[in-house]
């Protein structure tokens, strides 16, 4: 009965309640997904730089490398020369050393010069082999899913690493020999070919280029020439003699924490190129990441703050009102704790629907997130993965709403009843 | 047997002093009913609230069913009024959102007497025998004045009560409606062999009553 009179008096005061409902609702659905958010965000970004203690590329920012390199994500800094590669295959500190090359796209999805080695390290075909001759392709899962490529498909790339821009090679074939299981990695979203054949396809990038230039409308030539000078720039500004020989990035893997050191130094000595530890980077982005989780954090905070306060008002005006109604009750033999606890109820139920609703919405939010950023940058982020913090978030949310449904509770429990009664 | 002696009642508000009531003797033998009248501010309705226990008297005993309140806790004084007392107010003082029924098995879940089912079959019941066995489901707020008292005196007789307080319970009502409701409240007092005592300002309705008590005439503080 007691519930029942909750209830009606909930109901009776919709649009006060709803209001009082959604501005915790949303507090704590912005906690929660930035919690949430940047939890899974790490731990997906720390996982994918694991294998890999040093990584080489061009010189430039660091971030932009690793980002490029191993997360496929912004434009590379430029190429090295392959005599790195060369040498570092040679060295007895090292495990493996794999090369990354960006090459064309095919609808968007960018082809990435590798060797085999790259596959050694936790990914599994899903059907198929691994590449072995020029123009061979291993395609990711959502690359497989979205294009409909299967084991067998050819295709020609674009020029370029996005879908606009760029025209199409249409005299070299790709064909499709393997198709990786889903690693939920930047990895499902991309088409990993032999180092060689991007070097092939740009090799007759060149010849085509020279011959077939002056039939090519302006605008697009004038794309292709900026492109060109870039990479021209970037040819002799790292030492590269020949264009068939580009390397974006050496993803190399030492033997101890000790040759890593050794082997970081050595290569550093190089003035064209830098050594990284790509953990490191990542850890330092996340830092920057962090200043921003701090402030909308804050934000979520002061905002949760900001619904307490009105909860409180809510319910104080509430007592205030239903002062008559306690008092009826009293006179037909409540006691003064039931009348209490019915009003600090009242308060906990609607911050319970409050948070419940934050809760549930910030994870449908989050899991729209994830597809998204799973298909468009292969980061696998689920709306169901819930952190412990966010159980503290709920209880904080609750036990906040419970003190400022206190005071009016405590009126409620001194009230005069029969000042009210008539 | 309802008992009150040498009773004083002061009032504290803002830091002064009212002395609202004292009175050396009122007897009320059980089942009888009875009529409190005096002029406004009187002391009627302290003296409702001192036999319902919701106050207790600065000085003096009050004595319901041989049990003195005045020793009671608040706690337990709230018990005794749930499983003994019956109010009816002139404004009615039922929960407009909630159904007749509703309202009626209100207090039947502080007096912790009955179980979920006699409830509801007992709430139907009395609301038939006041003549609202046809709404019982409709909401109070829809109701007219003189139904809406039908369903306070149904209220009010849930728990079987052996004394009924009704405070001017036809003030708010017409002539004619103020007759009937008055008819049933003793009709269903006398059904429940419940002592009743009704406050009322009409003296058209006191020959119904077996004793009339003004209140202004034994209360010493007004002279
Ligand atoms: N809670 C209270 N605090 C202070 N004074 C009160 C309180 N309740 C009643 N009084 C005072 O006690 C006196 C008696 O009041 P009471 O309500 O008992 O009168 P009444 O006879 O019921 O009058 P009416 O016929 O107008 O209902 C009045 O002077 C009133 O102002
Ligand atoms: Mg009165």
């Amino acid at each position: 009965m007691i519930l029942q009179f909750i209830k009606t008096n909930i109901l009776s005061k919709k649009l006060r309640n709803f209001l009082t409902i959604f501005s915790i609702l949303v507090s704590v659905m912005l906690i929660i997904m930035v919690q949430n958010l940047t939890a899974q965000l790490k731990s997906n970004v720390v996982e994918n730089a694991g294998t890999y203690d040093i990584l080489v590329g061009a010189n430039g920012s660091a971030t932009q490398l690793v980002l490029s390199s191993m997360f496929y994500y912004d434009n590379p800094i430029g190429n090295i020369n392959i005599s790195y590669y060369e040498n570092l295959q040679k060295d007895s500190r090292i495990v493996k050393v794999v090369p990354i090359g960006m090459g064309d796209n095919y609808n968007g999805y960018k082809i990435i010069g590798t060797s085999t080695d790259f596959f050694d390290d936790g990914y599994e075909l899903k059907a198929g082999t691994l590449f072995e001759k020029e123009g061979d392709v291993v395609i990711g899962s959502t690359v497989a899913r979205a294009t409909g490529l299967s084991i067998g498909s050819t295709f020609s790339g674009m020029h370029g690493l996005t879908e606009s821009g760029g025209h199409e090679h249409a005299d070299f074939k790709y064909t499709v020999v393997g198709i990786l299981a889903q690693t939920k990695t930047p990895s499902d979203t991309v088409i990993y070919t032999d180092i060689q054949s991007v070097w092939a396809v740009h090799g007759l990038e060149h010849d085509h280029d020279h011959e077939e230039g002056e039939e090519h409308d302006e605008e697009t030539l004038m794309a292709e020439e900026m492109e060109h000078e870039e990479e021209e720039h970037t040819t002799s500004g790292h030492g590269t003699t020949s264009s068939e020989d580009l390397i974006t990035a050496l993803l190399v893997k030492t033997t101890s924490l000790a040759n890593q050191v050794l082997v970081t130094n050595e290569l550093s000595k190089n003035a064209d190129i830098q050594a990284i530890n790509p953990a490191a980077t990542l850890r330092r982005l996340l830092v920057t990441l962090n200043a921003g989780e701090v402030i909308v954090t804050l934000v979520a905070y002061v905002s949760i703050f900001l619904s307490v306060i009105v909860l409180f008002t809510t319910m104080l005006s509430a007592s205030i009102e239903r002062r008559k109604d306690i008092s009826i009750l009293r006179a037909l033999g409540a006691n003064r704790k039931t009348v209490f606890l019915t009003i600090l109820l009242e308060t906990l139920i609607i911050a319970l629907i409050g948070a419940i609703l934050g809760f549930v919405i910030a994870h449908l939010a989050i899991g729209i997130a994830g597809n998204y950023t799973a298909v468009n940058y292969g980061i696998n982020i689920s709306g169901f993965s819930v952190q412990t913090s966010e159980i503290f978030v709920l209880i904080g949310a609750v036990l906040l709403s419970v003190l400022a449904g206190i005071i009016p509770a405590v009126m409620v429990y001194r009230t005069d009843a029969t000042k009210y009664l008539k | 047997m309802i008992n009150l002696k040498n009773l004083r009642m002061k009032y504290y508000d803002n830091g002064t002093e009212i002395e609202a009531l004292k009175l050396k003797k009122i007897s009320i033998e059980d089942g009888k009913h009875v009529a409190f009248i005096g002029s406004s501010g009187c002391g009627k309705t302290t003296l409702f609230n001192l036999i319902s226990g919701m106050i207790t008297p600065t000085e003096g005993t009050v004595e319901v069913n041989d049990v003195d309140l005045t020793t009671l806790t608040e706690v337990e004084r709230d018990l005794f009024r749930a499983n003994h007392i019956g109010y009816i107010f002139q404004d009615f003082n039922l929960f407009p959102d909630f159904t007749a029924l509703q309202n009626v098995l209100l207090p039947m879940s502080f007096s912790k007497r009955y179980s979920k089912k006699e409830m509801n079959e007992l709430a139907k019941d009395i609301l038939k025998k006041v003549g609202m066995g046809e709404k019982i489901n409709q909401k109070v707020k829809t109701l007219s004045g003189g139904e809406k008292q039908r369903v306070a005196i149904a209220r009010s007789i849930v728990n079987k009560p052996d004394v009924i307080l009704a405070d001017e319970p036809t003030g708010n009502l017409d002539y004619k409606n103020g007759a009937k409701i008055m008819e049933l409240i003793k009709e269903i007092a006398k059904e429940e062999k419940a002592t009743l005592i009704v406050i009322t300002h009409n003296n058209s309705q006191l020959d119904m009553f077996d004793e009339v008590i003004n209140i202004e005439e034994l209360n010493e503080v007004i002279k």
